[in-house]
């Protein structure tokens, strides 16, 4: 009777362990999968995008607190126009910093909004006449 | 603090200092806004227009107002943001000029 119940105990004990065991590396798993500082990154598709920005549609680089970047869409958003927007400010540690360096290879400044245009024409700021010779007189880059 | 709260300090502030927030108000509402979610998010009030790295140190000059808004007025009569103008276009509420830059890219991220 007493080594049974010592060996239920066992039982109980090494499935205690197991499930601790099981528990702290799960959650050191979930931490590694986060970006640095535990910071909660935006999209990963629009990420890979703003890296190779390769795309039919104009990209347009832009803060999420931005004015100027917020009289861009409404214009574009206006005027039909199909496009993508990346903020760089929803992400964080080197994410933020591979998007911004990438924004200065086509705008050194590296101001916002910046828009790539489809075929190469690259946009800084809320330039409305810009954006109608580019964007709308052109047939062949608006979606 | 509200939105609104913001505006009025920041136009007794600039008042002061012979500058005036932009004629057009949703404009600057908005910009107000946009410097409360950054002082919720980094701590302090970060130029809206520009990519804060999150370090208030190397951030310093572009907390708003920024070191860099009494040249941008003089040269264009507006901040880099458009938030703040020289009063010979306080009452234009479509005055908007391009203001380049002057922030050295090296400073930020």
């Amino acid at each position: 009777m007493n080594s049974t119940v010592a060996l239920l105990a066992a039982i109980v004990v090494l499935a205690i362990i197991a499930v601790l065991f099981l528990r702290k590396k799960n959650a050191s798993e979930s931490d590694a999968d986060k970006p640095e500082g535990g910071k909660v990154q935006g999209d990963q598709a629009l990420y890979a995008l703003g890296m190779n920005p390769v795309s039919e549609k104009p990209i347009m680089y832009a803060l999420t607190t931005c004015q100027h970047c917020k009289n861009t869409r409404k214009f574009l958003d206006a005027n039909n126009v199909d496009y993508i927007v990346i903020y760089l400010d929803e992400y964080s540690g080197s994410q933020r910093s591979d998007l911004m360096e990438k924004v200065r290879t086509y705008n050194p400044r590296g101001t916002f909004p910046t828009i790539l245009v489809p075929g190469g024409k690259v946009i800084v700021g809320f330039r409305k006449q810009l954006m109608q010779e580019a964007l709308l007189h052109d047939a062949g880059t608006t979606a | 603090m509200t939105p609104e709260q913001l505006l009025e300090h920041l136009a007794k502030c600039a008042e002061s200092k012979g500058y005036y927030l932009h004629a057009d108000h949703e404009h600057c509402l908005g910009t107000a806004e946009s410097l409360l979610a950054n002082k919720e998010r980094y701590g302090y009030m970060c130029c809206p227009c520009r990519l804060a790295c999150a370090d208030k140190q190397q951030d310093s000059d572009i907390i708003c107002p920024c070191v860099y808004r009494d040249a941008d007025i003089a040269e264009y009569g507006a901040c880099f943001c458009s938030f703040y103008v020289s009063k010979e276009h306080k009452d234009d509420p479509d005055f908007f000029p391009d203001v380049e830059e002057r922030r050295d890219p090296s400073r930020g991220l």
